[in-house]
C-alpha cells in the first residue's frame, strides 16, 4: 500500500517536473522571435501535460484496480489480445497531434531563421555582427563602424547592443566547432570553420546584460568561452562604438 | 515435470585453472551471455562511478577537486563507457542468453564467431579505457569526437588514438554480432516458431540487429576516417585543408541515431515480456507492436539530423517532421502497454516494479525529446542540461530500468537462483528516487542556460542550488547501485533456488531448467502461438478456453477475451 | 516472400522514399547517399539471403506457381503484409534430437590477441605487428584447422563427461532427472 502510494508520488513528481520546465519560460524573452518561441513551447507544454497525465492516469489505474488480489493460476483475467478500433484509435491522435505540432512549428522556424528586414514597420538595414569563435573566446567585428571587440578566456567580451533594431550575426569559427548562445535571447547557433552561419534577430526590446556562452565542447577552456551582451538605446550604443574605436585606435 | 534443478555450477568447485580454461575457451552461448553481463556491468559501474565524481565536482561553482583536463577525459569516458561498453554490450549480453532460449534453438548460428566477438569487445574496452595510464590521459573529445576537434592538431594525446582504436574494435565486435543473431533468429527457430509466433522481445531484437547491421558501419567510417586525418595526414574533415566538418557530423549521427534506437529497442521488448508475463494477459495488439517496432527501425534512419538543428546547414522540416513521426509508433508501445495491464492481474514483483519505472521514466524522456524535435525550440535547450536530464531519462531512466526488469527476470533462467526481492527494493526506491532527484532539476539547469560539459562556473549563474540537489540525487542513485551489486553477488550463493519457471512466463525458456542443460531443451512444448508455456500450463489446468492458439478440430478461436477462464462463453 | 526477408523490404522502401524527398527538399548529398547506399545494402542483403533460401528451403518455390497473374496482383500484400505459412507445426511436445554441440575453442581468444595487438600497432609502431603476427597466424592455422570435421571418436571423448546428463534419444528427459536427483542427493 505504502509503496504504491509512493510510486504515485513518483509519477506526481515527473509531472511536477515537466510543469516546472513550463513554468520556465516565465520571463518574457526579449526578442519577439523568443516570444514566439515561448508560446510555442508553451503549447507543447499543454499538450504534454494532458498526454502524461491521460497515459499516467491509465497506467496508475490499471496497477492500483487490476493488482492481483490471488495466487490461484486457475483464476486467470480474460485474455485480450487485440481490439482493433482502439488500436486504429491510439495510432491516429498521436499521428494528429504530431501533425498539429509539425504545422506550428514550422511557422516558428520560418521566422526564427528569417533573414532580412522583414519585419513589419521597421526599415532598418540589420546591424551586421561577426562573430567568430576560436579557442578560447570570441571576437566581434562590426564592420560598419570598423570595431573589433576581442574576447580572451579570462578576460571575457563584453559588447553593447542598440535595442529596437534587428541584429544579425554572423557566425564563424577559427579553428575547432564552438557554438554561440545566449540564453535569454533564446539564440544558438553552430560557429563551424569553413562554415557561414547567419542568424537574425528582429530587435531586443528590453535593455538589460544578456550572458553568452560557447556551447558546443570546443577543448580545455570550454567553460571559459563567456561574453556579454548589453543591450542600450541606440543613441548609447553608438557612443559605446565610438569609444571603441578610439580605444582600438 | 520431474526436473530437478541444480543452480549453478558454483556449488561445486572443479579445479581453478579447468574453470578458468573453460570460460576462456567457451562457445557456449549460455555462459558467452555471462561474459558479456559480467563485462558490460563492470563498464557501467566503472562509468557510473565517473559520472559520480563529475557530479561531486559540479555541486558547487569554481574548480574543487579535478582539472578542466581530467573533466573533459571524464565526461568522454562515461558517456563511451555507457553507450558503447555498457548499453549496447548489454543488449548482447541479453541477446546471448535469452535468444537462442526464446525460439527455441540449442546455441547461436556461429558459436565461435560469438566468442570471437565476445573478446574483440572486451579487448576493444579495455583499449579505449587504457588511455587513463597514457601520459596525456584518455581522449577528452566527448564520445561524440566531433571533428576538427577530435584532429590531432587539437587533442594531441595518445589516449585519443587508442579511444579510436579500443572503440573501432567493439564497434567491429557488435556488427559481426548482429549478423549472428540475425542469422541464429532467421535459420535457428524451432519447428513451428514461425515469425508471428516469435516473442516480442526476439522481434525488437530483430530490428536493432538490423539496425546495427546498417548503422555501425558508418561509425567505423567515421573512425578509420578520423584516425587517417590525425596519424596519416587526411584531410576528410578539416575545413583548413579542403575538408568538411559537418560531413562528420552527418556521418556519425547516421550511426548515432539508429544507435539511440539500439539501446532502446531491446529493452522494450524486455520490458513487454514482464509486463505480459506480470500482469498474465497476451500482449495486446501484438501485431500493432511488431509494426511499430519494424516503423521504429525504418524512421531511425532517416531522424539523424535532428542533433544537428543548431549546425545551421541542415534542413529543419524535414527532418523535423521524420523526429515527428518517430514518436508515433513509440506512443503506440505505451498503449499496447497499457492495453496488456488493462484488466489484467498484476503482480508487483521486482522485474514488474522496475517494468513500471521504467513506464513512467521513459515516458517523461519520451515527451521531452517532442520538444527537441521542433527547431524553434532546439536551438536554445540543445547542448544544455536540459538534453542532458533528457537523455538520461531515455537511457537511465527508460533502457537501464528496463534492463533492470529484465534482470530481475532472467536472472533466475540465468543463474538459477532469484535475486533477493528485499535488497531489490532497496535498489529500486533508491535508484528511482535518486534518479529523479539528480535528473529533474537538470532541465531547470538547461533552461536557465547551463550548458553541458562544463566543468566549472560562477556563483553570479544562479545554477548552485540545483547543481547541489543534482549532486545530492546522484550520491542517492549510487547508493541504490550498490545494493544491486550486494544483490548480485550474494543471490549468486544464498539466492533462493528458482525452479525451471519461477515467474508463470510464456516462453520457451521457461520449458526448460534453470540453468539451461548444454543444449539447451530436453523437449519442446508444441509451439502454436507466441506463448508456447502458457498454452501448455493452460491445457494441464484444464482451462482450455484460455489456451492463445487452438488446434484443428478444436474450439475455434473465437473472442478469448469474452470467454470466463473456465472457457465457457459470457 | 517470407517474413525475414520482408522484414528488410520494408525497410529498403521507406528509406528509398526518405533518401528521395530528402534529396528533392534538402539538396544535401551527404544524407542523399547514405540513405541511398542503405537501400542498396539492404537489396544486396535480400537478394543474398533469398539465393540463400532457394538453396535450402523449398518455400519459396512453392511461390513460383505459375499462377502468374495472382502472382503479380499479391505482391504488395505479400511484400508488406504479415501472413505467412505456418511452418511445420506439431502437436506433439518435440523431442530434441541431441545435436552436436560445437567444441570449445581457444582459437577466438587468440585471434582477437592477435588484433588487438595490431590495433595497438596503429597507435604506438610497428614492433606491436611483430609480436601479433606470430599470435594471428597461430589462431589463423589453429581455427582453420580446428573447423575440419571432427573424427567420430574425438567426438565421442569429448562428450564422454556430458553422456550421463543428456537425454536418451526420445527425449522424454528421464535419463537427465535420474541424473539430476542422483546430484540432488
Amino acid at each position: 500500500m505504502t509503496s504504491r502510494r509512493k510510486r504515485l508520488l513518483g509519477l506526481g513528481a515527473g509531472a511536477v517536473g515537466l510543469a516546472l520546465g513550463a513554468a520556465a519560460c516565465a520571463p518574457v524573452p526579449p526578442t519577439r522571435t523568443g516570444i514566439e518561441t515561448r508560446d510555442l513551447y508553451n503549447g507543447f507544454s499543454y499538450i504534454a501535460l494532458v498526454v502524461m497525465a491521460v497515459v499516467l492516469g491509465l497506467i496508475a489505474w490499471s496497477v492500483i484496480r487490476y493488482r492481483a488480489r490471488d495466487d490461484d493460476p486457475r483464476n486467470i483475467p480474460p485474455q485480450i489480445r487485440e481490439h482493433i478500433p482502439i488500436e486504429i484509435t491510439y495510432f491516429a491522435i498521436p499521428q494528429l497531434i504530431v501533425v498539429g505540432m509539425f504545422v506550428a512549428s514550422v511557422f516558428v522556424l520560418n521566422n526564427v531563421n528569417a533573414l532580412g528586414s522583414a519585419q513589419p514597420g521597421v526599415h532598418d538595414k540589420p546591424l551586421i555582427v561577426n562573430v567568430t569563435g576560436f579557442q578560447w573566446g570570441w571576437d566581434f567585428n562590426f564592420p560598419e563602424a570598423g570595431v573589433t571587440v576581442e574576447g580572451q578566456p579570462h578576460d571575457y567580451a563584453r559588447i553593447e547592443l542598440p535595442t529596437h533594431r534587428p541584429i544579425q550575426f554572423v557566425i564563424r569559427a577559427r579553428d575547432v566547432i564552438h557554438s554561440f548562445y545566449v540564453p535569454d535571447l533564446l539564440l544558438k547557433r553552430d560557429a563551424i570553420p569553413g562554415v557561414t552561419n547567419r542568424l537574425q534577430i528582429p530587435g531586443i526590446d528590453k535593455p538589460g546584460v544578456y550572458r553568452g556562452q560557447c556551447a558546443e565542447l570546443c577543448g580545455l577552456l570550454h567553460s571559459q568561452m563567456i561574453f556579454y551582451i548589453k543591450a542600450v538605446p541606440d543613441n548609447q550604443f553608438r557612443s559605446w562604438l565610438a569609444a571603441q574605436k578610439q580605444g582600438g585606435g | 515435470m520431474a526436473v530437478i534443478d541444480r543452480p549453478v555450477a558454483i556449488d561445486e568447485r572443479p579445479a581453478p585453472a579447468a574453470t578458468l580454461l573453460d570460460w576462456l575457451t567457451t562457445t557456449d552461448h549460455k555462459k558467452i551471455g555471462i561474459l558479456y553481463f559480467a563485462t558490460s556491468l563492470f563498464f557501467f559501474f566503472v562509468s557510473g562511478a565517473l559520472a559520480l565524481v563529475m557530479r561531486a565536482e559540479l555541486a558547487t561553482p569554481g574548480l574543487q577537486f579535478l582539472t578542466l583536463d581530467q573533466y573533459n577525459q571524464l565526461v568522454t569516458m562515461h558517456g563511451t563507457g555507457m553507450i558503447f561498453f555498457f548499453a549496447t554490450a548489454i543488449v548482447f549480453a541479453f541477446a546471448n542468453s535469452i535468444v537462442p532460449l526464446h525460439i527455441g534453438a540449442p546455441d547461436v548460428a556461429f558459436p565461435r564467431l560469438n566468442a570471437f566477438t565476445y573478446w574483440l569487445y572486451l579487448f576493444g574496452a579495455l583499449i579505449a579505457f587504457s588511455g587513463f595510464f597514457t601520459a596525456g590521459g584518455a581522449a577528452t573529445f566527448g564520445w561524440t569526437f566531433y571533428a576538427p576537434l577530435s584532429d590531432a592538431q587539437y587533442t594531441p594525446q595518445v589516449g585519443a588514438d587508442l579511444w579510436i582504436v579500443g572503440v573501432a574494435l567493439a564497434g567491429l565486435s557488435t556488427t559481426l554480432s548482429s549478423i549472428n543473431f540475425l542469422a541464429t533468429i532467421f535459420g535457428m527457430r524451432a519447428p513451428g516458431m514461425t515469425m508471428m509466433r516469435l516473442s516480442i522481445f526476439v522481434w525488437n531484437m530483430i530490428v536493432t540487429m538490423i539496425l546495427v547491421m546498417f548503422s555501425f558501419p558508418a561509425l567505423t567510417a567515421a573512425l578509420i576516417l578520423t584516425f587517417i586525418d590525425r596519424n596519416l595526414g587526411g584531410h576528410f574533415f578539416e575545413p583548413a585543408a579542403g575538408g568538411n566538418a559537418v560531413l562528420f557530423q552527418h556521418i556519425f549521427w547516421f550511426f548515432g541515431h539508429p544507435e539511440v534506437y539500439i539501446v532502446v529497442l531491446p529493452f522494450f521488448g524486455m520490458v513487454t515480456e514482464v509486463i505480459a508475463t506480470f500482469s498474465r494477459k497476451p500482449v495486446f495488439g501484438y501485431t500493432g507492436f511488431v509494426l511499430a517496432t519494424i516503423l521504429i527501425g525504418a524512421y531511425s534512419f532517416s531522424v539523424w539530423a535532428h542533433h544537428m538543428f543548431a549546425t545551421g546547414v541542415v534542413n529543419g522540416p524535414f527532418f523535423m517532421a521524420t523526429s515527428f513521426l518517430i514518436a508515433v509508433p513509440t506512443g503506440i508501445k505505451f498503449f499496447n502497454w497499457i492495453g496488456t495491464m488493462w484488466r489484467g492481474k498484476i503482480i508487483l514483483k521486482m522485474p514488474m516494479l522496475w517494468a513500471l519505472g521504467f513506464l513512467s521514466m521513459f515516458l517523461i524522456g519520451g515527451i521531452t525529446g517532442m520538444y527537441l524535435a521542433s527547431p524553434p525550440i532546439d536551438y536554445p535547450v540543445t547542448d544544455t542540461y536540459y538534453v542532458v536530464a533528457h537523455f538520461h531519462y531515455t537511457l537511465l531512466g527508460g533502457s537501464v530500468f528496463a534492463a533492470f526488469a529484465g534482470l530481475y527476470y532472467w536472472f533466475p533462467k540465468i543463474t538459477g537462483r532469484m535475486l533477493s526481492e528485499r535488497l531489490g527494493h532497496w535498489h529500486f526506491w533508491l535508484s528511482f528516487i535518486g534518479f529523479n532527484l539528480t535528473f529533474l532539476p537538470q532541465f531547470q539547469l538547461g533552461f536557465d542556460g547551463m550548458v553541458r560539459r562544463i566543468a566549472n562556473y560562477l556563483p553570479s549563474d544562479h545554477w548552485t542550488t540545483l547543481n547541489l540537489l543534482s549532486s545530492a540525487g546522484s550520491g542517492i542513485l549510487g547508493a541504490g547501485m550498490v545494493f544491486f551489486a550486494v544483490n548480485i553477488l550474494w543471490s549468486l550463493r544464498h539466492g533462493k533456488v528458482a525452479g525451471p519457471d519461477p515467474w508463470g512466463g510464456y516462453t520457451l525458456e521457461w520449458a526448460t531448467s534453470s540453468p539451461p542443460p548444454e543444449h539447451n531443451f530436453h523437449s519442446l512444448p508444441p509451439i502454436r502461438s507466441e506463448r508456447p508455456v502458457w498454452d501448455q500450463r493452460m491445457r494441464e489446468l484444464g482451462l482450455v478456453g484460455a489456451v492463445t492458439a487452438y488446434q484443428e478440430g478444436e474450439e475455434p478461436p473465437g473472442e478469448l477475451g469474452d470467454r470466463n477462464p473456465r472457457g465457457e462463453q459470457t | 516472400m517470407s517474413e525475414e526477408l520482408r522484414v528488410l523490404l520494408r525497410n529498403a522502401i521507406y528509406m528509398g522514399t526518405a533518401a528521395i524527398v530528402y534529396w528533392f527538399v534538402a539538396y544535401e548529398w551527404a544524407g542523399s547517399v547514405m540513405m541511398g547506399v542503405m537501400v542498396v545494402a539492404i537489396l544486396a542483403f535480400v537478394v543474398l539471403m533469398t539465393r540463400l533460401a532457394r538453396a535450402t528451403t523449398s518455400e519459396l518455390r512453392d511461390e513460383q506457381q505459375p499462377d502468374r497473374l495472382r502472382r503479380t496482383l499479391t505482391v504488395p500484400q505479400r511484400m508488406l503484409g504479415l501472413e505467412e505459412h505456418a511452418g511445420a507445426a506439431h502437436d506433439q511436445a518435440l523431442a530434441v534430437h541431441e545435436e552436436r554441440m560445437p567444441h570449445g575453442s581457444i582459437w577466438p581468444l587468440i585471434s582477437v590477441v592477435a588484433i588487438a595487438l595490431a590495433s595497438v600497432g596503429l597507435v604506438f609502431g610497428g614492433w606491436f605487428w611483430v609480436i601479433g603476427l606470430p599470435f594471428g597466424l597461430w589462431a589463423l592455422w589453429g581455427w582453420a584447422t580446428q573447423l575440419a570435421p571432427p573424427s567420430a571418436a574425438t567426438h565421442q571423448d569429448a562428450h564422454a563427461s556430458f553422456e550421463g546428463s543428456r537425454p536418451s534419444a526420445s527425449g522424454d528427459g528421464a535419463a537427465a532427472d535420474r541424473e539430476t536427483m542422483r546430484h540432488e542427493t
